[in-house]
């Protein structure tokens, strides 16, 4: 770790700093709104009728109101919670099956090794969202259900990046050292294994996050898992184009698609920008800006 | 040489053979995941009011209490004789219902690669060639907001625009009701219309076409184009070139013939998992524009709890995965000939 | 002295052979984004027609630098000074596409490892077509026959047109990249450590594929190596380096059998010989380019320093019309043990000798 921070340190005015910079200003953004979400929105998000219907824009309702009259500045708010709950429940499954399976897996190969890489790698094949939505239609609505749908196809991930990190450390001297001073296997990989790989989850788990939300986005927007009143800007963006394809009444109420999907685009530029810049500095491979 | 053709012969088959243990994965996985499901699918469909016998006995015809083994190898049975079962909701052959609107996921996303493939090359080689330049930096920036704009949103947003605001481009559906669409050849509605030698008929259906299949296009483009960048990069620093430019090779030459094509290796395969996400995608572009294909259909099955359709469609997808994966691995063995020999 | 062969004895080249290439105060900075790297100092290399000149030199000595830089190969921020003239223009200041002319058709490069200097999705007659259209325009026919007639020159047969690199050995790759720098008879061949990456036998085989082309075509070869034997072999005339600079240069004879520089002096006696029964060497480590030193860069290494050395780089001094060094206290002069140091068994460190 603190390896990580002294490079952290003397990179802080590149480009790849840069983008460590802004996308960290952003996530803290977002995650400070969520955690202040009470007292930053003037209304319940799930109250109906707190305003009147579709209104534009003003003083009081700042980003206006939908069509059943819910405030929409306050629903985006409570937005972020619901984001970063479920993001950081998906990741938290994933992870915690994800990166034990393929450290087992990396170290103890044979048989268990194939079976767990051939189901993960058909997993990993499959599209993400059509597993998301089966998965979350089978569980059914709910936030923790929406986020086991959503780490279901992110544990591949989680397990490839360790079992291949775990491949390549086995083979190193203090590994054979540590086995021939007797250790037992799940030693070796508590001990030695694991704080070596450890290293490439943060970026994994960065860019990550940013597909969750969009993973999370297209599962609410189709009707799966986020099911109203819950404030998430999914369902807010699929109850504004069912009302405007319905009613084909569109320009008045460009504020109720337009606003949360920015409000999406934006955290996902901040994960992207952080995992990516983390990338650039733990893995300098691709430096190109040595000049 | 006459071992090329040999050794190419065998490669297809050993991929082909190694794919199959794949789609076994996911035809089981397909089958638990709706196993799995809370609620009974027979009660579901006959809604509430339905007498426990009736329930039974629908129970019974489905197959439901039969052991799950049992229920498992009478799946894969099916699958292999290409029999998807009946749909809960419309009682007719699951496999209809997906082949007619198959070939609609089809054009649609045939389409959008085309896009993405021809934007993420022009912008990945562009980006390349002028490294650490502005163009550079909004190539860069393209490729990370063209991923970050969900899909249905920038559909939304598109519909409103052009087919709203200006009123150019229709904003739902694939053919309008009033003409005679194309006889059918291959489903492929482009094409079939240019088969009749209906030219306005072609026109019509690229109207419809073209925003969905852009705006799917666009989104997969920007991951393409940041791969082709990255890895021409890498190649354009290699021996190969610097030996080539010392022979005095025409810079194009040496940036397209040896930069883009070595570059290409890596990114051909990662291609086969983008078409992955470009089914992804085709579920959120299809509902936006309601879009009569498979994904969109899979969306309605699900929320309706058909799940032998949900099945059938499923197992397509896992199908047409497996083939694209299969394909990749052809082309790649085409490409570098150190994979055949 | 003695050396594995005995050199200089195939000269074609006299004082008087016309000069094909001519480098003159060459400067070349790498600008790296913490320092300046200077690679070259002030060279000055004449090449002359149909003659062998080796560079030698330990790794990082400039040497394969200076030969990239004649043909401009160089990454982008590398800052050039000096002139290097060829036909009677000075190739570092020509247009892009000028020197792109020369590159390959006048003056050709080898390099040391020939497998990842072939691109792997290409075959062997694409190399060639590509070369040889990027020069002229001739067709496809007339291409493939030039290109077999180039394979069949230097031992490759031409049914192995149609191959791709991964197919063959690392001699016949190496035969293949002679095969294409020689396809439009170039007047100047630069060998960058064409052998280091071959066995010996290879080794011996390409050599002489190199002096029989060279005999045949009238070109002159700029061998840039750090193996000395080689050099003995083949050379006409050498030319060393250290830390970026030519401190001696001369005929093979001359630099061989009357090495004045004590650099030469230590580098000839810590090759291993035939009959010796002890190993010599010289201390320290080769200097760091980013951060010359203002004097000799041999200085902290070499056993015959005296105090002046620390101050600025040695004028040229000639021992005879093609004998010339830069050293102000040379072997065989001055105070200072006569180069080299040989160590007796059993002795560890280093006796005598200037005090540090």
């Amino acid at each position: 770790m603190r390896r990580i921070w002294a490079r952290l340190k003397g990179e802080l005015f590149t480009i790849s700093g840069l983008r460590i910079v802004i996308g960290l200003i952003i996530v803290l953004f977002y995650l400070l709104v969520a955690v202040l979400a009470p007292a930053l929105s003037p209304f319940d998000p799930e109250k109906l009728g707190v305003g009147e219907m579709l209104q534009t824009p003003d003083s009081t309702y700042h980003f206006g109101t939908t069509y059943l009259g819910y405030d929409l500045y306050s629903r985006t708010i409570y937005g972020t919670r619901t984001a970063l709950e479920i993001v950081l429940m998906a990741t938290l499954i994933a992870v915690l099956i994800g990166v034990p399976l393929g450290l087992v897996s990396g170290y103890l190969g044979g048989w268990l090794d194939r079976i767990l890489v051939l189901v993960m790698d058909s997993v990993y094949s499959f599209p993400d969202l059509i597993l998301a939505i089966v998965i979350a239609a089978v569980l059914g609505s709910g936030l923790l259900n929406a986020a086991v749908a959503v780490s279901v196809v992110y544990i591949p991930q989680y397990f490839r990046v360790t079992r291949n990190h775990t491949l390549s450390v086995r083979e190193e001297t203090f590994v054979e050292a540590a086995r021939a001073l007797g250790a037992s296997k799940l030693d070796i990989i508590r001990r030695y294994i694991f704080p070596n790989v450890s290293q490439s989850i943060p970026v994994i788990l960065t860019v990550n996050s940013a597909d969750a939300i969009l993973t999370l986005a297209g599962l609410s927007f189709l009707g799966f898992g986020i099911t109203p009143p819950k404030p998430f800007w999914g369902l807010d963006i699929s109850e504004a184009w069912r009302y405007m394809t319905m009613t084909k009444d569109y320009p008045q109420i460009w504020w109720w698609t337009a606003i949360p999907g920015f409000a999406i685009v934006i955290l996902i530029v901040g994960f992207t920008l952080l995992g990516e810049g983390l990338n650039d500095i733990l893995n300098p491979q691709l430096r190109e800006s040595q000049r | 040489m006459g071992r090329k053709s040999g050794s190419l012969l065998n490669y297809i088959i050993v991929r082909l053979l190694l794919t199959l243990p794949m789609v076994f994965i996911l035809l089981t996985l397909v089958f638990v995941l709706l196993r799995v499901a809370p609620g009974d699918p027979a009660s579901a469909m006959l809604g509430g009011h339905a007498s426990v016998q009736v329930i039974e006995e629908l129970r019974q015809q489905m197959g439901l209490d039969d052991p799950i083994l049992v229920q498992y190898g009478r799946y894969l049975g099916e699958v292999c004789r290409g029999d998807f079962g009946i749909s809960f909701r419309f009682k007719v052959p699951v496999w209809d219902l997906i082949r007619n609107r198959l070939s609609a996921t089809l054009e649609l996303v045939i389409f959008a690669f085309i896009i993405a493939v021809a934007i993420g090359l022009a912008v990945g080689v562009f980006s390349a060639n002028r490294r650490g330049k502005i163009w550079d930096f909004l190539g860069d920036s393209y490729g990370i907001l063209s991923y970050a704009f969900p899909i249905f949103w920038i559909g939304i947003m598109a519909q409103l625009f052009f087919g709203v605001y200006l009123g150019w481009l229709p904003t739902s559906g694939r053919f309008p009701g009033v003409i005679v669409p194309p006889v059918t050849h291959t489903g492929l509605l482009l094409i079939d219309s240019l088969l009749e030698g209906r030219l306005d008929k072609f026109l019509v259906t690229l109207k419809y076409l073209i925003l969905p299949s852009l705006i799917l296009g666009i989104a997969i483009s920007g991951v393409f184009a940041r791969m082709v960048r990255t890895n021409m990069l890498q190649t354009l620093k290699a021996d190969y070139v610097v030996a080539a430019r010392a022979r005095g090779v025409k810079e194009r030459w040496v940036s397209l013939r040896h930069g883009l094509r070595n570059a290409m290796v890596p990114v051909v395969t990662m291609l086969g998992l983008q078409f992955a996400v470009l089914l992804g995608g085709a579920v959120l572009t299809e509902t936006t524009f309601n879009w009569p294909g498979l994904a969109s259909f899979l969306v309605q099955r699900l929320l309706e709890r058909d799940y032998p359709s949900v099945q059938g469609i499923v197992t397509v997808f896992a199908l047409m995965v497996a083939g694209v994966s299969i394909l990749i691995d052809i082309i790649n063995a085409l490409i570098d000939p150190r994979i055949r020999y | 002295m003695n050396t594995l062969m005995a050199p200089g004895t195939n000269s074609a080249a006299t004082p008087d052979a016309e000069v094909v290439l001519s480098i003159r105060g060459l400067n070349t900075y790498y600008h790296t984004k913490r320092r300046m790297v200077k690679a070259c100092q002030s060279v000055n290399l004449d090449l002359r027609k149909g003659e062998v000149f080796s560079l030698v030199g330990e790794s990082a000595c400039g040497k394969s630098t200076l030969g990239m830089t004649l043909m401009n190969l160089l990454p982008d921020r590398t800052e050039l000074g000096g002139e290097v003239v060829f036909e009677g223009r000075n190739l570092l200041t020509l247009a892009s596409e000028e020197l792109r002319q020369i590159r390959g058709k006048k003056i050709a490069l080898i390099f040391q490892d020939p497998m990842t200097r072939m691109d792997p999705l290409m075959t062997v007659e694409e190399h060639f077509s590509e070369t040889l259209k990027s020069h002229e325009d001739i067709e496809r026919k007339e291409a493939r026959r030039r290109a077999a007639v180039a394979l069949d020159a230097v031992g490759v047969p031409p049914s192995r047109l149609r191959d791709y690199p991964h197919q063959f050995s690392g001699g016949m790759r190496q035969r293949i990249m002679i095969a294409l720098a020689l396809v439009f008879h170039p007047a100047l061949l630069i060998a960058d450590e064409a052998t280091t990456s071959l066995d010996v036998v290879v080794q011996a085989q390409i050599l002489r594929l190199l002096r029989q082309l060279k005999d045949r075509y009238g070109l002159t070869i700029l061998n840039i190596t750090h193996d000395l034997g080689v050099v003995a072999e083949i050379s006409d005339r050498v030319a060393v380096m250290y830390g970026g600079r030519v401190v001696e240069q001369g005929t093979a004879e001359e630099v061989f059998h009357r090495a004045a520089h004590p650099y030469t002096k230590g580098l000839l006696s810590s090759v291993i010989h035939m009959g010796s029964t002890s190993l010599s060497w010289i201390d320290g480590m080769p200097p760091d380019l980013g951060h010359p030193l203002p004097g000799c860069p041999y200085t902290p290494r070499c056993d015959r320093r005296v105090p002046v050395c620390d101050g600025g780089f040695p004028d040229e001094r000639e021992l005879s019309p093609t004998h010339r060094f830069c050293c102000v206290n040379p072997s065989g002069e001055g105070p200072g043990a006569s180069g080299g140091r040989e160590a007796r068994p059993g002795e560890g460190r280093r006796g005598g000798a200037s005090p540090r």
